[in-house]
């Protein structure tokens, strides 16, 4: 070995980690090396000055200090584990049977929620369900159904909800029993001489008690009757023993709530000039403290739809009559203390067959 | 050179050190959780691990400390312990990962007091004042046992840290190379020329202190 190699071998020389040969090669080159001797005996020196320091003793609490601290820790890190998880025989099987219960009840919740049914549309021709008219249906009898069979096709009204359907004018009460068979020519001619009177405004009122309806089939005035027919089942007009035509005539049908909550009556007004006709005929509803429900206008006949106090269908009345003359000898009274709806058709004269 | 704090399963890297531990059985019972098992093993360790620590950090306070931190963590990490080392050996890891973190921490409070020939000296014994180094014979007779400990620590002190290891480990606790190796994570090889430079450093801060060796 070289002689820096030597030196650098001597700390291990010291402990006693070089090899036989390595010994024996450096126990010669110190007799012949004095500085590596002196090297050699400082680095022994050495050595044996830092062998020479004391050790220091732990103080007596350390043991108890470091066993506090582990405990303090376990107890910790203990605690809230050993209350959820242990013993794991016995609170694992909880913990995943209560989690299973959880999944199931959510699942039987979102199974049971009621669900939304789409929302029925409301009927556009309204009151199938009124209870009025549904029992004014099925009372319906043979004389009706020929009635209906002999008009014309009827003419569906798009109506409100709620709004009395024309074709249940079957549904209210019976009105006083029409006139006999003569009774129409004997109308007839009165329809006429009121027409030659006033030929400016024409009311027509239909009504007829259903129980009258047979006989008032026969009844009927050809010319009346047609355009009644024309708007509202026939066996309506044919109730209507006091359906007039003429000037000034005042003839209407109406369909009596079978419990007597709510009245409709069809009043045709025949003008000479719609629209000075239209303006009186507001009139006559604000002075009657009536409100306008619908209006239209249906085969040029200007259709409007009061809802009117049955206490002030009278006023109505009697109103329109200023802008003719009524004559009608079976006018039915409005009944019931409720509100009623009153259908008042403003028609031009020349119109009017 | 980086070492874990907490060296999960203990050291695998020499291989060629002995696994026959005498620890194993306290070692086997605090991984079942037996505290009086460890308390055991604190006893027994507490002491070395405490100037391993006391040597590294230069303040026995601050050792203490160091000691404190690296058995909780020995315990926090023990059931991870596999064997691989001797349970001595994986605890002096954690103890000097422990220590040169507060060495650390105290240099960066700038704790460190300069050497200074003219301060006194806090030995082992007391406060000794320094005496200044002169070329006189009598320096060696004049200068005792103890002055010569204090150089020595301050000469140890001035060491970098892995320096300053190999020479606590070997020359203070005895290692050999290969326990030290294991403890250090690194070769025998390396050992050898680490602990060769690091004490011809503290001869030469000897030297220097004292004139004559």
């Amino acid at each position: 070995m070289k002689h820096e190699e030597i030196r650098h071998k001597l700390s291990d020389y010291i402990d006693g980690s070089v090899t036989a040969d390595e010994k024996a090669e450096i126990d010669d080159h110190i007799k012949s090396c004095p500085q590596c001797g002196n090297a050699l005996e400082e680095l022994q020196k050495t050595v044996g000055h830092i062998k020479g320091l004391e050790e220091v003793a732990p103080p007596a609490w350390m043991t108890q200090k470091i066993m506090a601290g582990i405990r303090t820790e376990g107890e910790r890190k203990k605690s809230w584990i050993e209350r959820m998880f242990f013993p794991l025989r016995i609170k694992l099987p909880l913990e995943a049977l209560g989690v299973v219960f959880l999944a199931v009840t959510v699942y039987f919740i979102y199974q049971n929620e009621p669900r939304q049914a789409p929302v029925a549309e409301a009927p556009v021709q309204g009151l199938a369900s009124r209870p009025e008219t549904r029992q004014a249906v099925p009372q319906r009898d043979k004389a009706d159904k020929r009635a209906e069979s002999q008009a014309g096709p009827e003419k569906e009204v798009p109506q409100e909800p709620g709004y009395k359907a024309l074709d249940m004018k079957h549904a209210y009460e019976a009105p006083p029993p029409p006139a006999p068979a003569p009774a129409p020519k004997s109308v007839a001619p009165v329809e006429e001489s009121a027409r030659k009177k006033d030929g400016h405004h024409r009311e027509k009122m239909e009504g007829a008690p259903r129980t009258a309806a047979p006989q008032s089939m026969t009844d009927q005035a050809p010319a009346a009757e047609r355009e009644a027919q024309a708007e509202a089942p026939s066996a309506m007009t044919g109730k209507k023993g006091g359906e007039m035509a003429g000037a000034g005539s005042a003839d209407y049908s109406g369909n009596v709530g079978g419990a007597g909550l709510q009245e409709k009556f069809v009043l045709t007004v025949t003008v000479t000039e719609k629209t000075l006709g239209s303006e009186k005929v507001n009139e006559a509803i604000e002075q009657s403290q009536g409100s306008i429900l619908k209006r239209e206008t249906i085969n040029n006949a200007d259709t409007i739809l009061v809802r009117i106090s049955s206490s002030k269908f009278g006023d109505l009345v009697n109103t329109l009559k200023t802008l003719g003359r009524i004559e009608q000898k079976d006018l039915s009274k409005p009944r019931g203390d409720g509100t009623m709806e009153v259908e008042i058709r403003l028609v031009k004269e020349e119109q009017r067959k | 050179m980086t070492m874990e704090t907490n060296s999960p399963g203990g050291l695998s890297y020499n291989e060629q050190e002995t696994t026959v531990d005498p620890d194993a059985a306290l070692v086997a019972r605090s991984r079942e959780g037996d505290l009086d098992a460890f308390q055991q093993l604190v006893e027994k360790h507490q002491k070395k691990m405490l100037n391993i620590a006391y040597r590294m950090v230069g303040d026995y306070e601050d050792a203490c400390e160091a000691v404190q931190d690296a058995f909780v963590s020995v315990y926090r990490s023990i059931k991870s312990f596999r064997g691989d080392a001797k349970f001595s050996t994986w605890i002096t890891t954690i103890t000097l990962n422990h220590a040169r973190n507060r060495l650390k921490q105290a240099r960066s409070r700038n704790v460190h007091i300069a050497y200074s020939l003219d301060e006194p000296l806090q030995g082992d014994d007391g406060e000794m004042k320094r005496e200044p180094v002169s070329g006189e014979p009598s320096i060696l007779d004049r200068l005792e046992s103890r002055d010569i400990r204090s150089k020595v620590k301050e000469c140890i002190e001035a060491l970098d840290p892995e320096f300053r290891e190999v020479i606590i480990l070997r020359d203070l606790q005895d290692f050999s190379y290969e326990e030290i190796g294991a403890a250090l994570k690194t070769r025998e090889g390396t050992v050898k020329s680490r602990l060769f430079r690091a004490r011809e450093a503290v001869k030469d801060c000897l030297k220097q202190a004292l004139g004559v060796l």
